[in-house]
Parts: C-alpha cells; sequence; structure tokens
C-alpha cells in the first residue's frame, strides 16, 4: 500500500515523538523488552505480570538467590523498563527509537555522551 | 536478629506493634494503652515519656515537649516552624547552623534538645513497652513516617533510632503501612485502593495496586504539615477570640498554662464534634477571674476548619492525575488517621468519589503500626504463609535532581520511581585542566532548582587534570528502600574514584549522633535509678505495712507485752513519718532504714512471738498491691 508507505514515512519524520524520544536513556545498554523477557507486541497484562515475577524474586527484600548486591544493581533496572513500558506514551517514544534507528544515531552511544556541563563553581586546583 | 518490632512515631500519639505466630499484636503500655502520647516532659527529678508527660503538661508547660514531629529535618527559619511556635509553650531556638533546637530547664539548667533526640525518647518508650511485653531485648524496628516526608526528614527520624541505640531495619510509609494492615487478609482480586492518612500533623495520599500479596504504590502525594492539630488550633484561636470579646483586657495567650488548657479542651470538643453536633467546654479558672464556657457547634467547626478541609483533597486528585487512573477506577477508599473520624472529611470523600462510601474497616489508629509490624516480620525472617508472599513496591514522593545552567532543575529521579533505585549521569569538566566540579542536589517538583529544597551540595574531586571535556565522571544516586539517597561518583577514562563531598546543613554528622547517644544512655541510667528509688521505697512502705496489720492481730496482741507494742509502734511511726515529711531519698536509703527495722528493731520484736511467717504471708499479699501501684503510679 502506497498510501501507509507515505504516511509510515510522515510519522518518521514526527518532529515531536522524535524530541521526546530524545530525552530519555530507556534501558541504557539494554532493550527493555529482553530485559523483561516479553515479545515487542506483549501487551500490558503480560508486562505487568512479568515486573510483578522479576519483583518477586529479584527485588532487595525478597531477593531469592540471595545475593543481595546483584539484587539491588538489577531490580531497579526492571523497575525501570516496567515503567517506560507500562507508560503507553514512553513506550510509544521507545518503540519509535527502536524502529528508527537511523534517525537516533547518538542513541547507543548517547550513554557514554557527556550530557549536563557542571554549572559553575569552577575550581583550579 | 532478634525480635523486630513495628513502630508508628506519630505527631501527637505512637503505637507499637509485633508480627508472631501468624498474627499482629497491638503492644499496650504500662498505663495499658494502646497508644503513647507524643510527649516527653522534664520535672525537677526526672524525666517523663508518654502518657505521664502529657498528664502534667498543663502544669508544667515550659517543660513539657510535644509535635516534635512538625520540627524533625526542617530548618528554624522554615514558616511552618515559625507559624507552630507561636502555639508551643517551650521555647524553640536555632542552632549555629540553622538547625531548630528546643530548650528546657533541667535541674535548674538550661538544656537544648535537638528534635531527634525528643523523638529518640520517645521511640526509646516504644522500645520499653515492646521489651515488658515481650520479656526480651529489643534492638531492631521499623519506623514509618509520613509518605511525603523528604529526604531530611527520613534521616532524622533515622538518626532518632540511633540516638536511642536502636538499629532501624527500615523507613516505612504510613499509607503503604495501613495498606498492609487492609488488604493482607483480602483474598481479592486484583484492586485499586487510595489510602486517605490524616493523622494529627500529616497528611499523605497514596494509590496502590493490590493483587496476591504484591503492595504496589503508584503515586503518593501529601502534606507533611496538615492534621488534627492544625483543627485544633483553629479551635483554640476561636476560643481565645471568645475570651477576648467576654473579658476585654484578659489575653489567654500571656499564660502558657491557659493555652495549654485550651489545647486539651479543643482536643476534647474537636472528638467529641464527631459523634454529637454540638458540645460545651468549659474551663473554669482559665486565667484568674476567667471562666470559659462556650458552646462550639459542629456547623461552627467545621466553617472554622473549611480551608483546611478543602485542602485535603488536592493530593487527592493529584495522585489520580499522576497514575493516571479515573476516580472511578478505585475499587476502595480506605481511611486512616484519627481526623478521618471527622463526618465533614467522610462527606467530603464521599462525594468526591460519587457517592462511593469510604472504607473504615480497619482500625484509624493502630493500622500504621499493624502494617509496619508486618513489614517488619518480612524483614526479620520470620516465617509464615500470611506474609510469604507480601512484597512491597513503594516510590519516591519527591523528584530529585541537580541545578544545571541557568538554575533549572535536572531531574534524575522523578517522583513516583519504584525504590530502591539506581541513576547514573555522567558529568564532565567545562574548563581545561579542571580538577574539580560543585553541583548541587535538590528535591521538588518546580521547573527552577531556587524554588526547591537544596539537599546539599556535592563536590568532585581528586581526579587528574585533563582539557575540557575529556574527563567522564559518573555520578551515582542511589535512593534506598528507606527513601534516603545518597551519592557516589568514579572519573570514568582514568578510572579513579572521584572523592565526593556532601555538604548537607540537615543531617546529623556520625560525631553528633554519637554523642547524642552517650546522653541517651545517661537519660537511661537516670531512669534506671528512678526507678530502683521508687522500687526501694516501696519495698520499705509493704514492710512497714505488713508490721502494722501484724499489731492489729487480736491473737497476737494478746500475746503481746505492752513494752514490744510500744516500741514496735513507735519505730513504724517514726520511718512512717520520714517516709511522709521528706522529699525523694535514694535507693541505698531506703534499703539502709529496711534493713535497720527487718535486723534491730520491729524484726526481732516479731520473731521473739514466732510470726516471722506470717509476716512474710502480709508482705507477700502486700507485695501484689505494692505492685499494681508501681504500675499505676
Amino acid at each position: 500500500k502506497k498510501k501507509s508507505a507515505k504516511e509510515d514515512a510522515m510519522q518518521y519524520k514526527d518532529p515531536e515523538r522524535q524530541e521526546a524520544a530524545e530525552k530519555f536513556s530507556y534501558c541504557e545498554h539494554d532493550n527493555c523488552y529482553e530485559l523483561l523477557g516479553v515479545e515487542p507486541t506483549a501487551g500490558p497484562i503480560p508486562i505487568k505480570r512479568a515486573y510483578r515475577r522479576l519483583a518477586a524474586e529479584y527485588h532487595p527484600d525478597k531477593c531469592s538467590t540471595g545475593d543481595v548486591e546483584y539484587c539491588r544493581q538489577v531490580f531497579p533496572k526492571y523497575a525501570n523498563a516496567y515503567e517506560i513500558l507500562s507508560s503507553t506514551e514512553m513506550r510509544k517514544n521507545y518503540n519509535y527509537v527502536l524502529e528508527n534507528p537511523f534517525e537516533f544515531p547518538g542513541f547507543y552511544f548517547k550513554y557514554s555522551r557527556p550530557k549536563y556541563a557542571p554549572k559553575s563553581d569552577l575550581r583550579f586546583v | 536478629m532478634g525480635p523486630v518490632v513495628g513502630v508508628d512515631l506519630g505527631t501527637t500519639y505512637s503505637c507499637v506493634a509485633i508480627f508472631q505466630n501468624g498474627a499482629v499484636e497491638i503492644i499496650a503500655n504500662d498505663q495499658g494503652n494502646r497508644v503513647t502520647p507524643s510527649y516527653v516532659a522534664f520535672t525537677d527529678s526526672e524525666r517523663l515519656v508518654g502518657d505521664a508527660a502529657k498528664t502534667q503538661a498543663a502544669l508544667n508547660p515550659a517543660n513539657t515537649i510535644y509535635d516534635t514531629k512538625r520540627l524533625i529535618g526542617r530548618q528554624f527559619t522554615d514558616p511552618l516552624v515559625q507559624k507552630d511556635m507561636k502555639l508551643w509553650p517551650f521555647k524553640v531556638v536555632p542552632d549555629s547552623s540553622g538547625k531548630p533546637l528546643i530548650q528546657v530547664t533541667v535541674d535548674g539548667a538550661k538544656k537544648s534538645l535537638t528534635p531527634q533526640e525528643v523523638s529518640s525518647m520517645v521511640l526509646g518508650k516504644m522500645r520499653d513497652t515492646a521489651e515488658a511485653y515481650l520479656g526480651k531485648e529489643v534492638k531492631n524496628m521499623v519506623v514509618t513516617v509520613p509518605a511525603y516526608f523528604n529526604d531530611a526528614q527520613r534521616q532524622a527520624t533515622k538518626d532518632a533510632g540511633a540516638i536511642a541505640g536502636l538499629n532501624v531495619l527500615r523507613i516505612l510509609n504510613e499509607p503503604t503501612a495501613a495498606a498492609i494492615a487492609f488488604g493482607l487478609d483480602r483474598s481479592h482480586a486484583a484492586e485499586t485502593v487510595l489510602v486517605f492518612d490524616l493523622g494529627g500533623g500529616t497528611f499523605d495520599v497514596s494509590l496502590l495496586s493490590i493483587d496476591s500479596g504484591v503492595f504496589e504504590v503508584l503515586a503518593t502525594a501529601g502534606d507533611t504539615h496538615l492534621g488534627g492539630e492544625d483543627l485544633d488550633a483553629r479551635l483554640i484561636q476561636h476560643l481565645i477570640g471568645i475570651v477576648k470579646k467576654k473579658y476585654p483586657g484578659k489575653d489567654p495567650t500571656t499564660s502558657p498554662a491557659a493555652v495549654q488548657k485550651l489545647r486539651r479542651e479543643a482536643e476534647r470538643a474537636k472528638r467529641a464534634l464527631s459523634t454529637k453536633t454540638e458540645v460545651r467546654v468549659e474551663i473554669e479558672g482559665l486565667l484568674p477571674g476567667v471562666d470559659l464556657s462556650e458552646m462550639v457547634t459542629r456547623a461552627k467547626f467545621e466553617e472554622l476548619c473549611a480551608d483546611l478541609f478543602r485542602q485535603t483533597l488536592l493530593p487527592v486528585e493529584k495522585v489520580l492525575e499522576d497514575a493516571a487512573i479515573s476516580k472511578s477506577d478505585v475499587s476502595e477508599v480506605v481511611l486512616v488517621g484519627g481526623s478521618t473520624r471527622i463526618p465533614k472529611v467522610r462527606s467530603m470523600l464521599k462525594r468526591f468519589f460519587n457517592g462511593k462510601e469510604p472504607n473504615t474497616s480497619i482500625n484509624p489508629d493502630e493500622a500504621v503500626a499493624f502494617g509496619a509490624a508486618v513489614q517488619a516480620g518480612v524483614l526479620s525472617g520470620e516465617r509464615d504463609k500470611k506474609i510469604q508472599d507480601l512484597l512491597l513496591l513503594d516510590v519516591a514522593p519527591l523528584t530529585l535532581g541537580i541545578e544545571t545552567t541557568g538554575g533549572v532543575m535536572a531531574a534524575i529521579i522523578p517522583r513516583n520511581t519504584v525504590i530502591p533505585t539506581s541513576k547514573t549521569k555522567r558529568y564532565t569538566t567545562a574548563e581545561d585542566g579542571q580538577v574539580a566540579v560543585t553541583n548541587k542536589v535538590f528535591e521538588g517538583e518546580r521547573p527552577l532548582s531556587q524554588d526547591n529544597r537544596l539537599l546539599g551540595t556535592f563536590e568532585l574531586s581528586g581526579f587528574p587534570a585533563m582539557p575540557r571535556g575529556e574527563a567522564q565522571i559518573d555520578v551515582t544516586f542511589d535512593l534506598d528502600a528507606n527513601g534516603i539517597l545518597s551519592v557516589s561518583a568514579r572519573e570514568v577514562t582514568s578510572g579513579t574514584e572521584a572523592k565526593i563531598t556532601i555538604q548537607n546543613a540537615d543531617r546529623l554528622s556520625p560525631e553528633d549522633v554519637e554523642r547524642m547517644v552517650n546522653e541517651a544512655a545517661s537519660y537511661k541510667d537516670a531512669d534506671a535509678q528512678a526507678l530502683g528509688r521508687v522500687e526501694a521505697r516501696v519495698r520499705l512502705e509493704q514492710y512497714v505495712h505488713a508490721c502494722r496489720k501484724l499489731l492489729k492481730d487480736v491473737e497476737l496482741r494478746n500475746r503481746m507485752l505492752e513494752e514490744d507494742v510500744l516500741s514496735a509502734t513507735s519505730d513504724l511511726d517514726t520511718v512512717d513519718a520520714w517516709l511522709d515529711d521528706s522529699g525523694d531519698h535514694s535507693a541505698a536509703e531506703y534499703d539502709e532504714r529496711l534493713a535497720e527495722l527487718r535486723d534491730n528493731s520491729v524484726g526481732p520484736v516479731f520473731e521473739r512471738y514466732d510470726v516471722v511467717g506470717q509476716l512474710h504471708r502480709a508482705r507477700v499479699g502486700l507485695l501484689r498491691v505494692a505492685a499494681w501501684r508501681t504500675v499505676c503510679a
């Protein structure tokens, strides 16, 4: 279908979506869907279930493996992935990034790109 | 680890509970009350905590401290502190770094206490209550705070535990704790619950999803300075106005004792108005020549507090908006906190939720301690099928961020992020050869950092000089399960740990905590001494009693020589006179007198008539009476 392809092309150039998508680092180096172990097409309920299962296993209060240090590191990642995928708006933006990697050349390097410049109070010692 | 108790450390009342044998037990204090006033008082001879302190508040207003939860983790210049101070009979002064100190007079000397120390005394009292009930030492606690408490207030509460020599395993949010109390025994399918927690001094609203043991907080909002105390204050102001009108020239605010009496009666009237439509407030001798007798109607009370009641709906709207949930999706509106007994609050909520009746199935005064005890059970590794699936997913109440160019706040941990969480941001240098970076951490929801609260300033240093933009400094913001922030940093290219210093005016240094721990221990000694004194006195009194009882025994009197009766009576009279007219003696003095009676004067007399066994029996009977009296003292 020619029309839909054109529509798609327009959607890809959606500046608002692009701007919103650019603001976040999402799941950093990971893929949010893979992190939670769900299909990219999964609906909200399987996503919630996957997160609950992981939380019951890796929340530092639970930590069934007993390695609390590890749980402390991974649990925030799961919680963050769930936060992105459970919000319709954020999930749309994230999908946009995944579908249009060429529009976000910096995305995979983004995290290693300095973002916050120090405000002032420069000190020379 | 020993028993872990759950403590609801409230603005006006505190409550302690424990989870054991699959059930939660709310522990009554030595007065038999399930809640203990959060009051601390200093008299000439001792320190009082709880009911005893509140009872004597009107007699000793300047040395009776309460409401410390409204001071903890705040600055002296905080407008709310300044406003509250006007109604407090005790004195609050700023310390060198602008934190409030409470000034009392102990043994004629001025003494300054931090709000943390006062709270630690209340926590210590709750621990003693639990220890008396369990018969075991209690070292670990779960303490609750309002969900909307900020980082400094949480840290200060944790410090209060440390000063009392306690390990605070978790700072738990009050509405979350209440939700556990509500949801623990419910076998419903997944439901969305709104907890409306209007307590003595603070107000919280949390929206949770409860699903087979998982309590997930979706959003939280509130006001850390709105509660029953504010309603009381309105009523007090109203009564003061009436007194001023009726007795021109008289002003109750000039007398701390009068304000204290008004406070007591206002609280009582407010409570009565939850069940009655009108109540008479009567205080005889409020001031010399001033008797107050005034009818207050429920309508008048509602009018006085109308704006405060309206304020409570704003956080409700905010959590619904934050969680993107409509009113009709909320399956239960759970009421917690004593102030939710007020009919107006209930009717307003009912109207807001389109006629949905608020749920009053849990005890509004005890639910928070109940939930804290359940979480304490989970953290202590208690094995019980009721709690094995329980999992709390709580959130950060306030956005944490740093100041960037132009004074703009850059959010690092947005509000309602699940805790514990950890976010890393990369910083670089802006000048060639720069070896230090300073940044400010803020919390709050406003876009400009100047409108938010400064948590602290951290300085990164200790990395090698590099051209500008080359240094890559990873700063990690860790928000732990207590909602307390810690910051660490690392320079990536050189691999060095950057040194990080946080200057935070609101936190006690470890040295401060240690000093206060030592002082608290000295209070404990003083308390033990006071108790030893009372016990020794009781021992002596009951010995005298037992002797007198024997002397009244007709059979023995007939056998006894008149001179023995006279000498025994006079010895007992001497001791009684000594007990009556003198103030407090040391435990050793009481014991000395007792030994004197038993071994030299009265004791040997009775021995001659072979009635020591009877004396013993009489003493045991009296011992029960005495033990009961000590409890009621």
